[in-house]
């Protein structure tokens, strides 16, 4: 833990990351008004970030438009990894399921990913729901194969043979013995799934597949700053400033959090 | 006295700011093979490539290396490059990772030959048939277009050998040429080497850290330490009457053939008869494994209809060397190798179909220690949770009496029990291999499988092993299995020995009937081929063996 304190990376990264989480799950707290209410003066300055324009106040649905696409975001990556890193292990433990399974994660690892979000969620209809089981689902193959390779490596290794032969069962030496030895590429991987994910919902919104108004998302905003280009480009602007600042700070993050939770790792390259 | 032939004098190297060679001198003169020895991280192999400017980029060397005379150290690569092959010749500890998998070995002794010697491609292939026939691979003439992957290990070694020789080289450096081999290829790789002394005349640098291969082969011996030689003296002075310490202390640690011949007083009296089998507590009957070979190939038989017990509280030896499926079955008596056909018994439950829920309280009868504890500790728990682990599945402690059985454990093996929340890549390999024992004991087991257990660790960490083996053993009076390719370490421990080649169980004895009076021709090859840490009887056992060989073939 002290490494970690240590790690000025760490330190930057991870206090940016708490302090844009904090401000938009608890966004009440820092905005008198409601991502709805029409406060301002139609495409003015007035408050914090100005106001949009049917006159709705920017930063508070800014700070709405982050909670909503980190939600989806870190929702999907939830439900990829769950299910990958599952099928993954069972198909890396299991021999004989891994045909089956890692089949099926390849079937699914060919369809271009934002073609087929585009079409599900145009079947199932646009909402923040589906597009989080959309992405999460595309994301499943990107768990799946890391975890089959790194189980199918790990399982040869004496340390599994010795937990065997203590009697571990197949369930006890995947979750005590096998996960914790692979976690250090899936922990990267989810870091780097949840800024694509951050990308992908931002990408659904602005075409209209995700947050439908008048909730807001990074992309919806995006989309909407567009036609308001040129009087007023921090509608824009601001909110792709946050999408890269986001997924930067997540990059950084995670790099410096492989290298200081390694034990093997004496001091962080 | 002739000229040495290469001359290191004063010979500093650096990793970074840590020293791995700290002022080594040594002189070899032509047909003299001097024996660099020591245990890892001695300085024995960066001393032995830095001859070749081989070192890795990190490393800084100082002091002078002279080959006839002429300076290496601070010379131009052009300068290196031309010694490499041909002035100095060099052979790895892996073969099969120092020959290019890609092409046949002929070709790569022709490679070697043309880049040193401009010479047509057929005259070059002409020279590498002589050449593999000359250090001992039969049928050259066919051998020359094999692939690596298509010879044996001792061939490929020989392979790599005559690659070595194929420019004439005054020198020779082979770092740890035989660590890798079964010993009756050892012993037939250290026959070559000293006919290539004799009749080349080549001088032999010989890096190894076997005590008894020093005595097989060398005439001279730098015994290397930390970085510094601390002794060098001719190899009978040197065994006779060793003037350094720490030299004492190495050759006291190193498991002598022949040793335990001599009756031991503190054994037990009748501890050599054959001990009651009458309730094994592990019973091996008729079994068979196999694996499933490559496509079109069948089926690998590793295991071939093998009987044996081992009785309570008996130490049965298994000794193999590699493909003869002593691990295996090692593995077989766990569970976590099913037999294909015949019956395992452990403490009289019959297991070879068993399910695993059938086999957990069985396993809570076994303990096993394996072969390196580097990799057998899962590197993400601490040593405390490792040794705790057993005990949890078998729901013997948990919390707080867990943790006092854990302290209570790493007293016994001699491991500091504040160390409990360290991990394993914290420890030495010695230390490890305590934890590993720890946990193997830690459910007081019937039955004790140790595969390999100390084949990993140098010499004198060896010994302490095999001392707290042997100590633990008798206070708790488990049954084990002790699987080795190593005959020396199976006297000192065993109380039986069955030998196994290729699946099959070839003698079963006590240990004096096996190690003294062997019955099988293979037996008595293994007993032979065993190098003895002392010149003059391992250069009789020698003599002894080529007349057995001899024998052999004109039988």
């Amino acid at each position: 833990m002290r490494a970690v304190l240590r790690n000025r990376r760490i330190l930057i990264a991870g206090g940016f990351l708490i302090l844009v989480v904090v401000l938009s799950v608890g966004w009440r707290l820092f905005t008198p008004y409601g991502y709805q209410d029409q406060v301002a003066v139609p495409l003015s300055g007035d408050g914090l970030l100005g106001g949009d324009d049917f006159g709705r106040d920017v930063f508070t649905r800014l700070l709405v438009g982050i909670r909503t696409s980190l939600l989806v975001a870190a929702g999907s990556v939830l439900l990829a990894a769950v299910a990958g890193v599952t099928l993954g292990m069972v198909a890396g433990y299991t021999r004989r399921a891994a045909t089956v399974i890692m089949r099926a994660v390849d079937v699914l690892l060919s369809f271009p990913a934002i073609i087929l979000a585009i079409a599900v969620v145009a079947v199932l209809g646009p909402s923040v729901r589906n597009v989080l089981l959309v992405i999460g689902v595309i994301y499943i193959p990107r768990f799946a194969r890391i975890a089959y390779g790194q189980t199918l490596t790990v399982t040869r290794s004496d340390y599994v043979a010795a937990a065997q032969a203590m009697g571990s069962g197949p369930v006890r030496t995947l979750t005590r013995v096998v996960l914790p030895n692979i976690g250090g590429p899936l922990l990267v991987q989810a870091a780097l799934s949840l800024s694509f994910a951050i990308q992908t919902e931002t990408g659904l919104s602005f075409l209209g597949l995700g947050a439908q108004p008048p909730l807001s998302s990074l992309g919806t905003m995006v989309a909407a700053g567009r036609d308001f280009l040129e009087v007023r480009p921090s509608l824009l602007v601001v909110p792709a400033l946050v999408v890269v600042a986001i997924v930067l700070a997540i990059h950084v993050l995670t790099d410096g959090l492989r290298d200081a939770l390694d034990p093997r790792q004496g001091s962080p390259s | 006295m002739t000229e040495p032939v290469l001359s290191l004098s004063d010979l500093r190297v650096d990793f970074g700011a840590t020293p791995a060679v700290r002022g080594v001198s040594f002189d070899v003169r032509p047909g003299e093979i001097l024996a660099l020895v020591g245990e890892s991280g001695s300085g024995k192999s960066v001393s032995a490539l830095s001859v070749l400017g081989l070192l890795p980029r990190t490393a800084r060397a100082r002091g002078s290396i002279r080959l006839a005379g002429d300076e290496l150290l601070g010379a131009g690569e052009a300068r290196l490059r031309a010694a490499r092959g041909a002035e100095v010749g060099m052979v790895f500890q892996e073969p099969m990772t120092a020959l290019n998998p890609v092409y046949p070995v002929g070709r790569q002794i022709a490679d070697a030959l043309r880049a040193h010697r401009p010479m047509p491609r057929a005259a070059a292939y002409e020279r590498a048939v002589a050449l593999l026939d000359q250090v001992g691979i039969p049928e050259p003439g066919r051998r020359v277009r094999a692939y690596p992957h298509e010879l044996s290990g001792g061939q490929r070694q020989r392979a790599m050998i005559a690659m070595a020789i194929c420019c004439d080289p005054k020198v020779l450096i082979a770092d740890e040429p035989t660590t890798a081999l079964d010993v009756t290829v050892q012993a037939g790789i250290l026959d070559l080497l000293r006919e290539l002394r004799e009749r080349l005349g080549t001088a032999i640098v010989f890096v190894t850290h076997d005590m008894g291969v020093v005595a097989d082969v060398a005439d001279r011996v730098a015994v290397m330490r930390a970085g510094e030689i601390v002794e060098q003296a001719p190899v009978t002075d040197l065994f006779a009457a060793p003037r350094d310490p720490y030299t004492r202390d190495l050759l006291a640690a190193v498991p002598h053939l022949g040793r335990a011949a001599e009756p031991d007083p503190t054994r037990p009296p009748g501890a050599d008869a054959p001990p009651s089998v009458e309730a094994p507590v592990l019973e091996l009957r008729d079994v068979t494994a196999e694996y499933p070979g490559r496509p079109g190939r069948g089926r690998h038989r590793a295991i071939d209809g093998v009987s044996l017990a081992v009785g309570p509280g008996e130490v049965l030896g298994l000794v193999g060397e590699s493909g003869s499926g002593k691990s295996t079955l090692g593995r077989i008596a766990v569970g976590l190798v099913r037999a294909a056909a015949g019956t395992v018994r452990v403490c009289g439950h019959d297991v070879t179909r068993a399910s695993r829920r059938e086999l957990r309280p069985v396993r809570r009868r076994i303990g096993v220690v394996f072969q390196d504890p580097g990799s057998s500790l899962n590197p993400r728990a601490t040593i405390g949770a490792a040794i705790a682990e057993p005990l949890h599945l078998a729901g013997l402690a948990r919390g707080r009496a867990a943790r006092a059985r854990v302290v209570e454990l790493l007293d016994a093996v001699g491991i500091p029990s504040a160390w409990s929340a360290r991990y394993p890549h914290e420890l030495s390999g010695g230390q490890r291999q305590r934890v590993g024992i720890a946990r193997a004991i830690a459910v007081r087991p019937d039955l004790l499988i140790a595969d390999e257990p100390t084949s990993a660790l140098d010499v004198s960490v060896q010994a302490t092993v095999l001392d707290l083996l042997t100590a633990l053993q008798r206070e708790l009076g488990f049954a084990c299995l002790f699987i080795t390719h190593d005959l020396a370490v199976v006297e000192m421990l065993a109380d039986r020995i069955t030998v196994l080649r290729a699946g099959r169980v070839v003698e079963t004895g006590t240990r004096t009937e096996i190690l003294g009076s062997p019955q099988d021709p293979y037996t008595r090859a293994l007993v032979a081929a065993a190098p003895v840490p002392d010149p003059e009887r391992q250069r009789h056992r020698r003599t002894e063996r080529h007349t057995l060989l001899a024998g052999r073939y004109a039988g």
